[in-house]
């Protein structure tokens, strides 16, 4: 592995790693006496004692954090029942000291998610994820009721991947609503969810989807095994596991696709890729991945085949034009001004009269501003964002030319470089691209049109080499899969696909039964 | 111990190798920016002129004025600049001496050669314009009849430079008018130093309009054994033009309707397309005549006077009539190339691809021998549409 795995230990006291490899304790006092040293200076834990049972011969402890859980469920469906109800009614449940556990959370604790637990550790788990954990005296064992409801963003408008058609819900923080967002698009029991608790101190839940049947074994075992030898503290978002997942870590190319949007997450595990979220990231990861997937929006597969497939071309045009316009720009009017038609040559030459810069300094220069418009853009906040592109524009488009410092034409060239660069519909995918449109201007400034062929070559081959969970990076332009190729450049209409985009590893290929084509 | 002795070697080589590998990328920049020229150190270069002065080459060129984008809309002047030398080579690179910017050479569009040059020996030019790597290949040549300086201070109407206009000029005539055919560097040079074809290149005037000087063309310059030997005017360039190998479109004919010798009554035919087959009659060992096919089609565009000329009758006449006018222009071009003994159609070289051993016993006197040649013309002309109308104004009398 290309990283240093973490040798030491986690950082807490002995003391403490003592008290919480534990079991439970049968007397409720050690275990509320551990507990507290545990939660100590947690101001948000709530440790609630209670007697109940006939004569409140029982005792019990009901301990939650604050803020994480429905505290009316605790009081109508675990409180209200052992102090009043049992109380009142005891004859009819007829507890004894033996069972009462089991009694309890099989009679008259009324949730639908309740199971017992054994050690400290699990009931810190518990309460940390939002459940509320009920010990009684007496017993060894501990009953963990789901009562998870915390303030959470309600799922809202996608606002990265804008689609003008197709469904408008985005994945939240919450992974619970991002899974129930994927199950309702999916209702097949083969659409599974498997969860792992990754992160030494933050303990994210993490979920790996697929579809059982379409999706390979190994692919899924992959998936898995490199997730598992994560070992890191803290998981705050699926950016975190892209880089232990990707193959290549020296490479301007991702190599995990990413989305905010549920429907796409659906369309990708239909077709055999598997889907990574985790707890508190509003993005699913989707590998594995192949660069010709990078100019396909989710819109492509809503839209009518036609005019998506001409707009998938124009996106792949744009995404050249991104990487090679400002670059073929300056090896043009540097070095191959023959190929300039001639009346062309002298609107540019009359533009450039008295800029004092050379053509590659200006291109680099504006490229710079650009990206540095484009950061600043991101970064500020919704009120001023507005101004910085006035201030931007007003100071490249039209100061800077009227000074003289830079000619129109490199304005013209770097600004469709630009809209070119934003068509591009993955974001990761687009700086990828920005970044190697300054390799392109430094060899097309140095070497001309030939420094440019080079690069193009050197980037190409870098690109054959890269791997996605062991999917070619090219693929299916190199190798070759024509299959696979109708969905690449064109969109093939719904109604002709049969058959799955293979060399995902299918195990399930069929796509719709052939008899479902229009007939004339 | 083994691996622990092996490990610093391995990173001795490792280091080697990666220095190697990054070494290698700056190879690439051996070849250097040798050819970068900025936009701001040249200059466009948009006409140019061969000439002989006291029988030295004379370079005379047409530069384009370079303007800063604030005076853009100020109308821009062509410069002009001469310089000698002792190939044209050297008086191309002695333009240097009195231009600080780099003239782009590659952008002249335009190329006149002074009747001066053409008369003595196309030897002169033909090593610069076919060895030179900035000389581009399909620029326009045209011979120019009179003085250089004349030729450069002309004016062309609506056109900044004059010189470049002269590209316009050619092509858009050629299509509208079908009198003179533009040559490229490449025909030129091509039937320059192929044997049993001559170069022609149309020719260009100075006029005197308005006591201005204005640019005009003003036929085609013929050629043999390197030298100009004479000239096709207006009708006989038509024909010539008729007999080029492959289609040509476009062009217009005015002549008297058929059965009518009244003066000032004429129709004008529009060509469309044109096609000649050209093929020399060669019976055993003897060359007996070449026959000419030309398959063509048109238009009837006008006629102007009165009386129905349209009708299902007269449309065979105008077809013959178009035919016979036709012919006698392609009958002019041979004649007038025959009196030069100029193969400007280049049918000493058909009939070497035909008949090797014949060309062989022909070559020598060639000349002479296309002097002499019998020609047959035959034109199958068809008028295809008559426009908005199906037939002409009928006047009350």
């Amino acid at each position: 592995m290309g990283y240093k795995r973490n040798k030491l230990k986690p950082g807490s006291t002995p003391e403490v790693r003592e008290i919480i490899a534990k079991p439970l304790s049968d007397k409720l006092e050690q275990n509320s006496a551990d507990l507290h040293l545990l939660l100590a200076n947690c101001s948000d834990a709530v440790f609630k004692e209670f007697t109940f049972g006939p004569d409140s011969e029982y005792s019990g402890l009901v301990l939650f954090f604050d803020g994480l859980v429905d505290k009316n469920e605790i009081e109508f469906h675990i409180l209200k029942p052992l102090i009043s109800e049992l109380t009142t009614h005891c004859a009819q449940f007829d507890l004894d000291h033996q069972n009462a556990l089991q009694q309890i959370q099989h009679n008259v604790v009324s949730m639908a998610e309740i199971k017992s637990i054994e050690t400290l550790e699990q009931v810190c788990h518990h309460i940390a994820s939002g459940d509320t954990v009920l010990l009684i005296d007496g017993a060894k064992q501990g009953l963990a009721a789901g009562t998870r409801a915390w303030e959470g963003r309600s799922v809202e408008k996608p606002e990265n991947e804008v689609v003008v058609r197709g469904p408008k819900e985005a994945f939240t923080e919450t992974l619970r609503f991002n899974t129930a967002l994927l199950r309702r698009r999916i209702k097949s029991t083969n659409f599974k969810i498997e969860s792992m608790v990754l992160g030494r101190i933050t303990k994210t839940d993490v979920v790996i989807c697929y579809i059982d049947g379409i999706a390979a074994p190994e692919l899924v075992a992959n998936v898995k095994k490199k997730l598992v030898a994560i070992d890191i503290d803290g998981v705050l978002d699926t950016g975190y596991l892209e880089e232990f997942l990707e193959d290549n870590h020296y490479t301007i190319f991702p190599q995990v696709e990413y989305t905010e949007k549920p429907d796409r997450a659906c369309g990708h595990l239909l077709e055999g890729q598997v889907c990574i979220m985790a707890d508190g990231s509003p993005i699913a990861l989707i590998l594995p991945t192949t660069f010709p997937r990078f100019w396909v929006s989710s819109e492509d597969y809503y839209e009518r085949a036609i005019p998506s497939s001409l707009i998938r071309i124009l996106r792949f045009s744009s995404m050249l034009i991104a990487l090679l316009l400002p670059s073929l720009f300056v090896a043009t009017i540097t070095y191959h001004q023959e190929m300039i038609p001639p009346d062309l040559y002298l609107t540019i030459a009359a533009t450039r009269e008295g800029v004092p810069f050379p053509a590659f300094v200006e291109a680099l220069l504006l490229e710079i501003t650009f990206e540095l418009l484009r950061e600043a853009g991101v970064r500020l906040p919704h009120a001023i964002g507005p101004a910085i592109s006035i201030v931007g524009a007003l100071i490249i488009g039209d100061a800077a030319v009227k000074a003289g410092l830079v000619s129109t034409p490199m304005v013209v060239v770097v600004a469709f470089t630009g809209i070119a660069s934003f068509i591009v519909p993955s974001y990761n995918a687009g700086i990828a691209v920005r970044i190697a449109r300054f390799g392109f201007l430094f060899a097309g400034g140095l070497m001309g049109l030939f420094g440019i062929m080079i690069l193009l070559l050197l980037l190409l081959i870098h690109m054959t080499s890269l791997r996605s969970f062991g999917l070619p990076y090219l693929s299916p332009l190199a190798p070759f899969n024509k299959r696979a190729l109708t969905d690449i450049i064109v969109r093939r209409p719904w109604y002709m696909t049969f058959l799955r985009p293979t060399m995902k590893g299918m195990e399930n290929e069929i796509h719709q039964k052939s008899t479902d084509v229009p007939q004339e | 111990m083994k691996s622990i002795k092996k490990a610093p070697m391995c990173r001795k080589n490792r280091w080697r190798r990666l220095t190697v590998l990054a070494l290698l990328p700056v190879l690439l920049f051996n070849s250097g920016c040798w050819n970068q020229v900025e936009v701001v150190n040249t200059v466009e270069a948009v006409g140019m002129f061969f000439d002989i002065e006291n029988g030295q080459p004379l370079l005379g060129l047409q530069l384009a004025e370079p303007a800063s984008s604030q005076s853009g809309t100020q109308p821009k002047k062509p410069i002009n600049v001469y310089s000698a030398g002792a190939t044209f080579s050297e008086a191309a690179r002695r333009v240097m001496l009195d231009v600080p910017r780099l003239p782009m050479w590659s952008h002249v569009g335009v190329m006149l050669m002074g009747i001066e040059l053409t008369q003595t020996d196309l030897a002169m030019i033909a090593d610069f314009l076919a060895r030179n790597r900035n000389v581009r290949k399909t620029s326009f040549l045209f011979v120019a009849e009179g003085n250089s300086k004349d030729f450069l201070e002309a004016e062309l109407p609506i056109e900044t430079y004059p010189i470049l206009g002269l590209r316009k000029l050619i092509r858009i005539q050629e299509q509208q008018t079908g009198i003179y055919k533009p040559v490229t560097v490449d025909d030129f040079l091509q039937a320059l130093a192929e044997p049993g074809v001559e170069p022609t290149a149309p020719q260009v005037v100075v006029n005197e309009v308005d006591g201005k000087k204005v640019l005009g063309l003003h036929g085609t310059a013929v050629f043999r054994e390197r030298r100009q030997v004479g000239m096709l005017d207006e009708q006989e360039s038509m024909g010539f033009r008729l007999m080029n190998p492959g289609m040509v479109t476009g062009g217009l004919f005015t002549f008297p309707p058929p059965g009518e010798e009244a003066q000032n009554k004429y129709i004008s035919i529009e060509l469309t397309r044109s096609l000649a087959k050209v093929k020399p009659q060669i019976e055993g060992n003897h060359l007996k005549k070449i026959n000419i096919n030309i398959d063509a089609e048109g238009n009837f565009y006008e006629q102007n006077f009165a009386g129905n000329m349209i009708s299902l009758e007269n449309i065979g006449k105008i077809e013959a009539a178009t035919d016979e006018e036709m012919q006698k222009r392609v009958m002019a071009a041979v004649g007038k190339a025959q009196s030069l003994q100029s193969d400007i159609f280049g049918w000493g070289r058909m009939i070497r691809q035909q008949d090797p051993s014949l060309w062989a016993n022909l070559a020598g006197d060639w000349p002479l021998v296309f002097s002499g040649l019998e020609v047959e013309v035959t034109v199958n002309f068809a008028i295809r549409r008559t426009y908005l109308l199906d037939q002409s104004f009928e006047y009350l009398e």
